[in-house]
């Protein structure tokens, strides 16, 4: 290998966090020859935040990512210790898997699996610019002068872009605690003209386990049947752990209240807006002046590891404030803070500089994924890495893009919020952010996705081979429950509920009512008693969702109709006659493709859309008479 | 997807034939440069300003008239638009029609083409535009007060209201699905669920039942005459006719045929109609038709006047509509009537008449919107709101789905966009802009 070989490769990932790690082994998946570029190969995979992976939406996008063949899901699943599946009893649509995780298990379960891609390898630099060609990214500059070049590059630099901690009225440049920022790398993207802001997020102390009193808090144990994040894990990997549960008081609160003004935040010190659904304690204590006690979840950092991570506590007030309000904590008068906690202010670029490729539409060549598109959250990270990684290799080597439709998944819409409606705080997801719920679901994940991965070339055999054979039963026992019919006085033999209309139901219809589960219908035809469960529950959720899905599969076809009026790229918004001054602005900002994403860009009403679609007849008609 | 068409186009705006004034009405981005050509300069914005109209071709002058300018956006359509209130004459109106539509590129409006514009600049919603359909239409005091009600937002407003409900209850709905593992939040979001969906549900549900008062307002009271041949039955409606009520039209029916006639009553609009004598032994075939018809009419009717005379006593016949009972031809005297009795009268002398009416009046004001307008007064609207109620019912069912009530709102919200023309109107916009008139 030459040198000049040595040091070129078709996508560099710069980032080794979530979404690095995933646009890595994306790209490499693809067959794109990968340089995953990081300051520290001890530091790939780190949880820097809480410990813990999943949730409400974010345990979708997991699963979401395991049907791609990504990495987030399966890893977590080798460092899990304890697996709770959120929303256990709502609807199946609105379960979220989510799991603590040791956080050593995951960081060494994360390099193993980055170590074991042929076509990646790992390099160990700090990253200082970009090089350009006649306007294209072609590689990158390191701190110490040398360059790396490819075809596309993937920037996953998370909080470190100009990264600032904030602990009182300190200020310390950092990108992690105790990490450098990538102040450099901040410059060069502040001078490419690209739209960049500030947002803010905080960590709480962490505790030293060994000094807390767990005796009198509540335990909150493992699920005793765990929801595995990946499809491919069959078994627990690791001994499972109980979290505890404890609360602040009104102690508490007034030690907060008195140092209010000491806050980085309170203080104004910080310029950046922080999440809303994620507030700081000081938060919580001046917005909900009259809640007089807050939960806090004490979850361990890992098996071996006696750190613990107090959920529900993170602040920028000063050491010994934190010091002060934290041993007002029942359970924790006696505590250790082994970490204290932190604000982090960090540039993010307006994602609305993407296109839904997760490219940056300026610089061609760039792909941006992660923290630095205004979102928080191991998942929402790993989600676009997968999408960023995936096109970078798919432009380095001509191959099929990979867009998800907001129909498809939670990272088709989680993409499509960030490119077309931007962020004005850290973007988190939610299922409600989801219009197609009902049919995106965790435990259909594989049958959206699969063969998108399948198609693309970015799918192992290994799991080809385990979704073929999870597809071909489930498409048995579909078309077994619709074969097996039951007349009225069938149905009322059986157990199941009457008929009034006299009509012959298949089992399948009889799924779809809320209050016959599968386990009826199998009582009913014993010979379904062999069905595994996770197919069992499946189909029993589709049967449930059948009258929305329906619905909505209507709506989803009236709006690839209007996806097939496309937009031209240099649509000149000022020439269309009557449109509003903002709505104007508002199309010329957001560049949408297609009738159906311009019918989303906020605030464009239907006459707004009618009048661009009339100028939009007359230039072709134009087109064709010239 | 139908155009909209960005040209500019004119109307005559008021009626056709000769008047006084006649209006004539452009818009579009033309009009500026026509309005300049043809008074000498673009009068004050909204001012009524007396100008010399000249021919676009020959500078020719045409009228004396009034113009109004009014530039965009502040205009009906939105867009620039002017008003000349000329002389209206034959003559004056065609020159001035016929000079617009030279070869200067401008273009006769489409039957409703300005209220389009109107809507299509975001002047007016949906439910606006079908009041202002409803007041060019209206032909009662009644009608006018309903249809303004809908033009001037009001319904609008109800419409949003119940909107920013079903979205606050959608709000609370997702917190209890996102934020499950918070402390107290579904334990308080949870009963307020239920609590707004109950009042929404309400407050769809009595506007519903007020729809029907609405619709009879909006498009007349079906009072029905009845009885034995020879009650007297086309005397009284003669008789009613000649009073002090105007007859807004009058179509004659075939031989044994229904006859009708508009009245305003009280301000109300009411359709009244006469029918084929009811008789229980029939001899023709062709009566048989008739009486056939009548039964219908009655079905259908808001109110019968059920007439009986002492030579023709009542039929007996059961009736479910509202209904008073007539006895006439008290001025021949004898016999008294056999059954209840609301009102003696005599249709040839007139006697008792002016009770019949006062109660007839009554009896519509109760039937059609009393004093309060409606809200639903269109089957589109009903339509969309019956829709509405079946999706809050589903969710009362599935209360504890929090996922399925949040689909259930979330369609409910849609649907009352579509209601007000935000999302999905396309499809309406056709029929509800075919009904006006050119230039309204």
């Amino acid at each position: 290998m030459t040198k000049s070989s040595d040091n070129t490769y078709d996508v560099i990932v710069v980032g080794g966090g979530h979404a690095g790690c995933e646009a890595a082994a994306a790209a490499a998946r693809r067959g794109a020859r990968t340089a995953l570029v990081t300051h520290s190969r001890q530091t790939i995979g780190e949880m820097s935040c809480n410990p813990a992976m999943g949730g409400l939406g974010k345990g979708h996008l997991m699963r979401e990512v395991d049907a791609l063949d990504g990495l987030i899901a399966r890893v977590s699943d080798r460092a899990a210790i304890q697996y709770r599946l959120l929303n256990r009893s709502k609807g199946p649509a609105v379960r979220g898997p989510r799991a603590q995780i040791d956080r050593a298990l995951y960081r060494k379960a994360m390099q193993d699996e980055i170590a074991s891609i042929g076509k990646l390898r790992v390099v160990e630099a700090a990253v200082a610019g970009f090089v350009q060609e006649r306007g294209r990214i072609t590689g990158v500059t390191t701190e110490d002068g040398s360059q790396i070049l490819a075809r596309c590059v993937v920037l996953t630099t998370g909080t470190f872009l100009g990264g600032l901690i904030h602990i009182g009225n300190k200020k310390v440049p950092a990108g992690r605690a105790g990490e450098a920022p990538s102040n450099e790398l901040a410059q060069v993207l502040r001078g490419s003209g690209l739209r960049i802001s500030r947002l803010k997020t905080g960590t709480p102390p962490r505790l030293d386990g060994r000094t807390i009193c767990y005796s009198g808090l509540e335990a909150q144990p493992a699920d005793e049947e765990p929801f595995y994040f990946s499809t491919l894990t069959n078994r627990t990997h690791v001994r499972q752990i109980a979290c505890h549960i404890t609360h602040t008081n009104e102690v508490t609160h007034r030690i907060i209240e008195d140092n209010l003004s000491r806050s980085a935040m309170y203080a104004g010190y910080i310029e950046g807006t922080g999440p809303r659904y994620c507030p700081s304690i000081e938060d919580k204590v001046v917005k909900f002046a009259d809640k007089s006690s807050h939960q806090v979840f004490l979850e361990p950092e890992g098996l071996e590891d006696h750190t613990v991570y107090p959920n529900g506590i993170s602040t920028s007030l000063p050491e010994d404030v934190q010091d002060a309000y934290v041993r007002s904590i029942r359970g924790l008068e006696n505590v250790q803070i082994i970490r204290h906690g932190y604000a982090i202010e960090y540039d993010y670029v307006d994602p609305r500089e993407l296109s839904a490729k997760l490219q940056v539409k300026a610089l061609p060549g760039l792909y941006l994924a992660g923290q630095i598109n205004g979102t928080t959250g191991y998942e929402e990270a790993a989600a676009q890495g997968v999408v960023a990684g995936a096109n970078a290799a798919a432009e380095a080597l001509e191959l099929p893009y990979l867009e998800i439709d907001r129909s498809q998944g939670y990272i088709g819409v989680l993409i499509d919020d960030l490119t077309k409606r931007g962020v004005s705080e850290p973007y988190r997801m939610f299922t409600s952010r989801a219009e197609y719920r009902l049919m995106l679901r965790a435990d259909n994940a594989d049958e959206r996705l699969t063969p998108a991965a399948v198609r693309l070339g970015m799918c192992s055999s290994k799991r080809q081979e385990s979704f073929k054979a999870k597809f071909a039963a489930l498409s048995a026992l579909r078309e077994e429950l619709q074969r097996i019919q039951f007349t009225p006085q069938q149905a009322q033999v059986a157990g199941l509920p009457a008929s009034k209309d006299g009509r012959i139901r298949s089992a399948y219809e009889y799924l779809s009512y809320a209050e016959v589960t599968f386990d009826r219908v199998v009582a009913a035809k014993p010979e379904l008693g062999t069905v595994p469960d996770s197919l069992q529950s499946q189909v029993e959720a589709d049967a449930l969702y059948a009258a929305y899905t329906d619905r909505q599969k209507a709506e989803i076809r009236a709006l690839e109709q209007d996806r097939e009026v496309r937009f031209p790229v240099d649509l000149d918004y000022s020439k269309v006659p009557g449109l509003s001054n903002e709505a104007r602005q508002k199309l010329s900002a957001a560049r949408p493709a297609n009738l159906a994403e311009a019918g989303r860009v906020d605030g464009i009403t239907p006459s707004a859309l009618a009048l661009v679609l009339s100028h939009l007849r007359k230039l072709s008609a134009q087109r064709l008479a010239g | 997807m139908s155009v909209v068409k960005l040209d500019t186009i004119y109307a005559l705006s008021s009626g056709a034939g000769k008047a006084g004034v006649a209006v004539v009405r452009l818009s579009g981005p033309d009009t500026a440069r026509v309005v300049g050509s043809m008074c000498g300069g673009l009068p004050h914005p909204r001012m009524a300003e007396l100008r010399t109209l000249r021919s676009l071709s020959g500078g020719e002058a045409m009228d004396r008239c009034l113009v109004l300018w009014f530039p965009a956006p502040g205009s009906f359509t939105g867009e620039d638009l002017v008003e000349f209130h000329v002389h209206g004459s034959l003559g004056v109106v065609r020159w001035l029609l016929e000079e617009l539509g030279g070869p200067g590129g401008l273009r006769p409006a489409d039957p409703g083409e300005f209220a389009r514009r109107a809507f299509m600049n975001g002047k007016m919603d949906l439910v606006e535009i079908e009041g202002l359909a409803d007041i060019l239409e209206s032909e009662s005091r009644q009608q006018v007060r309903q249809a303004l009600f809908h033009v001037d937002g009001h319904a609008s407003e109800v419409f949003g209201s119940w909107r920013s409900g079903l979205i606050r209850s959608l709000a609370l709905a997702e917190a209890c699905i996102d934020f499950s593992d918070e402390e107290g939040v579904e334990l308080a979001a949870r009963p307020q669920i239920l609590q707004a969906i109950k009042v929404l549900r309400a407050e769809m549900g009595s506007e519903l039942e007020g729809a029907e008062r609405g619709r009879r307002t909006r498009l007349g009271v079906r009072v029905v005459l009845a009885g034995a041949p020879n009650a007297g039955k086309s005397s009284l409606m003669n008789a009613i006719a000649r009073r002090d009520v105007a007859i807004v039209s009058k179509f004659a029916g075939t031989t044994r045929d229904v006859v009708e006639v508009s009245l305003d009553l009280g301000g109300f609009a009411v359709d009244l109609a006469d029918t084929a004598g009811l008789r229980d032994e029939v001899d023709s075939e062709v009566e048989q038709l008739g009486i056939g018809r009548t039964r219908q009419r009655l079905v259908q009717a808001d109110l019968v006047l059920l007439i009986g005379s002492p030579d023709a006593p009542w039929p007996s016949i059961d009736i479910d509509s509202d209904t008073i009972r007539v006895w006439n031809k008290v001025d021949i005297g004898r016999a008294q009537p056999q059954a209840r009795c609301d009102v003696e009268i005599s249709a040839l002398s007139g006697a008792g008449l002016p009770e019949l009416l006062d109660l007839i009046e009554l009896r519509v004001a109760r039937l059609a919107s009393g004093g309060e307008p409606a809200l639903l007064t269109r089957d589109r609207q009903i339509h969309a709101v019956r829709q509405c109620l079946a999706c809050l019912d589903r969710a009362i069912v599935n209360e504890s789905s929090f996922e399925i009530v949040a689909e259930e709102l979330r369609t409910a919200a849609r649907l009352i966009d579509m209601l007000v023309g935000k999302v999905d109107v396309e499809d309406l916009l056709e029929e509800i802009f075919s009904k006006f008139c050119v230039g309204k």
